[in-house]
């Protein structure tokens, strides 16, 4: 078992950071510009970290599969970002958000990142306005908040239902700026298909030019992963069509450990899936639960028009079952209660996987166009994919996948087991634990990228040479490497499509890897997910060429990772012998069903490491939690 | 130099100068009026005209730089804008998103432009070639000399409507665009400088119209 | 429902494209037009024939990836959507969709109907940002804005850059887009310092791409999935004039 020293300063939790940052190396600033970093993925985590590092003097390469930073899936964010600046003056403070988010996260993430994450949130907030992200406002003038899923503190700040949005742009623009003064050289549809790795360092990556398939190699001194996370392994979900693992899987098999991959996080708010034609599930903002209210029909298939529906008829089960937090209960809380409600029969709508969201009593109390003000783009939204008006009918809505906590292992310097191996954002697995809190995507992504990397990869770097070695075997292994796989993938001509493999791999993966598990599915899929592999490798079809732009290859690729991804993530849930989070097995809940944690025995991170041909190997980092005490989640 | 040769700077051009050329239309129109006072008062107005003459041809002058100013730079920005959108949708359906007006500024234009053309050869210059002192022909009279080989035939009084008309079709968007341009004009139609918009592209035509069509039925004479 | 496309193919942005006919069944009205458009796919591959490439990603009507002309009209009919929200029930049973890619010059078609739109973030990397560096920022109240102003600005950063707005226009003009990004940085305090010099730069940048000029015909606003409005271009205008 590899020793995983996660480098968590010493010292009491609130300076550990400040501390840590003194002493850090520092790269003497007229050497910076002769170090190469790579960033891989420039949505926020990459954007921000790229700007940052440019202005640091860096010499920074900048990667995307997009035609435009701006593409990043980051962009569909829709709630807000957490900070903990206390402008409402409700009692919040760093310790509180800290807090909050261990707890949300079921006590499965480190203390020391969390705390400075939320350290390092009230200055994200301050880069965000000075960089003119235009942010919700008082009349004052002053930046509006709103209380966002599981917080009863309002320490979401938010740009309409567009927060994303107008985040990413802000580092978008910050990462234009230094593209405009070549600090940054921006490599456009470009994706990363290996890591190269020298002497056990991480020196560079080989990219894959999507318009012309040429395959290079590319030098580096460090490479930042910053490319977001694997919901698609459940082909629905909420994340954008390209999103995918392949530049961490790729890492993972030259040795990075994959932490924690089962913490996948089900969205409470998503519009319903309507046909097996669908290609991707649509979010509603959590924060529509701040007005609307959730509930199904008291009787079992109820097929009633829901305004026909009395309100002694309807159960509010939100309310009933969490009267502290009612319809603010967190997401994995409010997913599962959806999921079980639909189980027992009370599901709503054609396909009876659905629950309502009525919006009103709030129409009632506060006028239309006050909802309209608050929801209006959500709610179009909404009506454009089914047609229907939530101001006259309630919505429906459903979980889907999401978000993934689970990432590559890295320590408290962001860093993987690859030494000069960054991953930031989504892509790590490092402060969310076993389920994220709403609006606290966002502030990981920048703060990593902001605050966090910029300080750490000096670390590393101070202590390498510049110097690069382009013509090493290794690149031009790499390349080589590439190129034959994407021959053989191109050579199958089988009778499948990539969309039809991805397909039976998502049902598997919702099935029996989803929201609920239990260690009979969970040995089903990892029988079924090899033979998908097999079936890929032996029957799909892929149109074309690799020299031209051909995005059915790409797809290939990307599917064959999430196949070997899939196995991984089963064997994680079935390895993990609890319920935390998002993660829930069916043999561990209380006997109100909610999630039991085991702390005794699963209080630590589960790192898997790659072995060739062979089964993959876990080893564990044990969580130490000294300034928070362990308790079961309640919301009652 | 730049900002003449900047996008914006070209439409600035084609504003302003547009502008002038509206305003140049007012005092057309208000000479025109004086036909209604008869004889006397349309020969003094003109001979208080020719009074002035050095005047009147420097205006002239700047009045033709106007116009080549404007015709010169929309024909250069129409090129510029047909290089940057060298194909056309097979299906368009323009209509739907922006008026018809707006898309035929180049062919309105041109129209435009040979109907000043012909009123000058008309007009202006039996005008500027006679010579009222050897001739007993008052400059009246010879608007309504006119009546038989210009003006008052029903078939040049029916192409000065047209043409008329197509001045108007033209100033409907060309009078609101060229604020636009200019940074006026607030994305309300009820603001007041729609209301101006309006006596330039609905009022004015409407006012030359009336004077062809008195001429042609007598109402002048 | 059946319906019959008529899809702009193109090998390659070198070679010449042309309309290709295809017969679409068991088209649902709750379908996407992507998900429409997948399907064909599908087919096509399993019948060896190249798939149709087009841009798309979030599907949610917010990375601003997807683009394409159907019937004239980009983004399609409906007014404030994106192609990728576009859902089948607003066509009806066998309607013909003539589906081109964006036209432009500075938008060079990549493959049948992906373009390339990066001219877009040349005119960005002109001027399309405050310049702050990470770590210097004043807190976030310490500079109140006006709300209205503040919702202007938001109004104006909706923008998803998709390049619809230059797709609708006659002359492919980028005033909309370039107007937007200056309009939403003239309304915040923050945005004021570099104000002139950003205006000058980004029109020189929209200049040199090859964008066409505006004149004023409203299709962009029309057509925009976001539906900005003209009056960013007035005020870009305005901001151009005020600095010469």
């Amino acid at each position: 078992m590899k020793s995983l020293d996660s480098k968590i300063p010493n010292g009491d939790l609130v300076s550990k950071w400040s501390q840590h940052k003194f002493n850090l190396n520092l790269v003497n600033p007229s050497n910076k510009k002769k170090y190469t970093v790579i960033v891989v993925g420039t949505g926020l985590a990459g954007a921000s970290a790229a700007a940052t590092m440019a202005e640091l003097g860096y010499n920074v390469l900048a990667f995307s599969y997009h035609e435009s930073p701006r593409r990043a899936h980051s962009i569909a964010a829709q709630g807000g970002i957490n900070a903990a600046k206390n402008y409402q003056n409700d009692g919040d403070s760093v310790f509180r958000l800290f807090y909050d988010t261990i707890k949300g996260g079921d006590y499965r993430s480190r203390e020391a990142n969390v705390y400075r994450l939320a350290e390092l949130s009230s200055n994200i907030i301050d880069q965000c306005a000075a960089q003119g992200v235009p942010f919700a406002r008082e009349y004052g003038g002053h930046l509006a908040n709103r209380s966002f899923g599981g917080a009863q503190v309002s320490r979401t700040f938010y740009a309409r239902g567009q927060t994303g949005q107008q985040l990413l742009l802000g580092a978008y623009s910050a990462l234009i700026r230094q593209m405009n003064l070549k600090t940054v050289k921006f490599f456009p549809r470009h994706e990363m298909l290996d890591l190269v790795t020298i002497d056990g360092h991480a020196k560079g990556i080989i990219a894959r030019n999507l318009l012309t398939g040429d395959i290079q190699s590319y030098p580096a001194n460090a490479v930042v992963l910053a490319t977001g996370g694997y919901g698609n392994v459940f082909y629905l979900s909420t994340n954008a069509m390209a999103s995918n693992v392949t530049a961490s899987w790729r890492a993972h098999k030259k040795g990075a450990l994959f932490a924690n991959p089962c913490f996948t996080q089900i969205h409470p708010t998503c519009i319903p899936v309507s046909s097996n034609h669908q290609s991707k599930l649509t979010l509603m903002s959590e924060s529509l639960r701040n007005d609307g209210r959730v509930w199904v029909p008291k009787k079992k298939n109820d097929l009633r028009d829901p305004n026909q529906i009395s309100e002694e008829e309807r159960d509010y089960y939100l309310e009933r079952l969490y009267p502290s937090f009612g319809n603010l209960v967190p997401r994995d809380v409010a997913s599962r209660r959806a999921k079980e409600m639909c189980d027992n029969g009370f599901g709503v709508g054609n396909t009876r996987l659905a629950v309502y969201l009525d919006f009103k009593d709030v129409i009632a109390k506060q006028g239309k166009n006050w909802v309209a003000e608050k929801y209006g783009n959500l709610f179009d939204m909404y009506h454009q994919i089914t047609g229907e008006s939530p101001y006259e009918k309630p919505m429906m809505i459903y979980p889907a996948v999401h978000y993934t906590m689970g990432g590559l292992w890295v320590d408290y310097n962001l860093m993987s087991n690859i030494p000069g191996l960054y991953v930031t954002g989504e892509a790590n697995f490092s402060d969310h634990g076993a389920n994220r809190l709403g609006a606290s995507a966002l502030m990981q992504g920048l703060a990593d990228g902001y605050f966090i990397l910029p300080y750490t990869i000096g670390d590393y770097l101070a202590k390498e040479s510049s110097a690069l070695n382009s013509t090493h075997e290794e690149y031009q292994n790499g390349v080589q490497f590439c190129n034959e796989q994407i021959k053989n993938m191109l050579s199958i001509k089988g009778n499948k499509t990539v969309d039809d493999l991805h397909k039976e791999l998502g049902k598997i993966m919702w099935d029996y890897v989803g929201m609920s598990r239990n260690k009979s599915n969970l040995e089903l899929a990892l029988k079924q997910i090899p033979s998908i592999r097999e079936d890929f490798w032996n029957n799909v079809n892929i149109p074309g060429t690799g020299k031209e732009f051909n995005p059915e290859l790409e797809k290939a690729g990307r599917l064959a990772d999430f196949i070997e991804l899939g196995e991984l993530m089963a064997k994680d849930a079935l390895n993990r012998e609890e319920s935390c989070g998002g993660h829930f097995r069916e043999e561990h809940q209380t006997d109100d069903n909610e999630a039991k944690r085991n702390d005794e025995n699963y209080s630590f991170v589960a790192a898997w490491e790659y072995v060739k041909e062979k089964e993959s190997i876990m080893h564990k980092e044990q969580l130490i939690f000294e300034n928070v005490k362990l308790a079961t989640r309640s919301y009652k | 130099m730049q900002f003449l040769f900047s996008s914006i700077g070209k439409k600035i051009q084609v504003a302003i100068s547009g502008i002038f050329l509206c305003i140049f239309l007012v005092f057309h129109l208000l000479n025109n009026i004086t036909l209604f006072f008869g004889p006397a008062v349309f020969n003094a107005m003109v001979h208080f005209l020719e009074s002035i003459k050095p005047m009147i041809r420097i205006m002239e002058f700047g009045l033709l730089f106007i116009l080549i100013m404007h015709i010169g730079n929309a024909i250069k920005l129409t090129i510029e804008n047909k290089a940057a959108n060298p194909v056309n949708y097979k299906q368009s359906q323009s209509n739907d998103v922006s008026s018809l007006n707006s898309r035929t500024m180049l062919i309105s234009g041109t129209i435009i432009l040979l109907f000043i053309i012909l009123h000058l050869s008309y007009i202006w210059l039996s005008y500027q070639t006679h010579n009222p002192n050897n001739h007993s022909e008052t400059y009246y009279d010879i608007l309504l000399r006119n009546k038989i080989g210009f003006l008052g035939h029903k078939w040049t009084a029916l192409f000065y409507v047209i043409a008329i008309s197509i001045i108007a079709f033209h100033l409907r968007h060309g009078f609101q665009s060229a604020l636009k341009t200019l940074g006026f004009l607030p994305n309300s139609k009820n603001n007041f400088l729609y209301k101006i918009a309006f006596i330039f592209w609905g009022i004015i035509p409407f006012g030359f119209i009336v004077i062809v069509l008195s001429i042609q039925f007598g109402i002048i004479n | 429902m059946q319906l019959t496309l008529k899809i702009w193919r193109q090998s390659s942005a070198e070679s010449t494209g042309f309309f290709e006919k295809y017969i679409v069944d068991n088209v649902t009205a709750d379908m996407s037009f992507f998900e429409m458009l997948d399907m064909l796919n599908n087919d096509l591959i399993k019948q060896n024939k190249s798939p149709i490439v087009f841009d798309h990603d979030c599907r949610e009507g917010i990375c601003g990836t997807c683009g394409l002309v159907i019937n004239g009209r980009a983004h399609g009919p409906l007014k404030g959507v994106t192609a990728c929200q576009l859902h089948m029930r607003t066509f009806k049973n066998g309607e013909t969709l003539t589906v081109e890619p964006w036209r432009a010059k500075s938008f060079k078609v990549i493959k049948d109907l992906a373009v390339d739109r990066q001219a877009f973030d040349k005119i960005m990397e002109a001027g399309g940002y405050i310049s702050v560096k990470t770590g210097g920022a004043p807190d976030a109240n310490a500079m109140p804005i006006f709300k209205e102003n503040a919702d202007e600005a938001f109004d104006s950063a909706t923008c998803i850059g998709c390049g619809a707005c230059v797709a609708a226009c006659k002359n492919s003009s980028a005033m909309l887009f370039v107007g937007a990004k200056v309009n939403q940085y003239a309304q915040l305090p923050q945005g004021q310092v570099e104000h002139s010099k950003r205006v000058k730069n980004m029109v020189e940048a929209m200049d040199s791409a090859g964008f066409g000029n505006c004149t004023n015909t409203g299709a962009c606003e029309a057509e925009c999935p976001k539906e900005i409005s003209i009056s960013n271009i007035i005020k870009l205008n305005k901001e151009y004039l005020k600095f010469h």
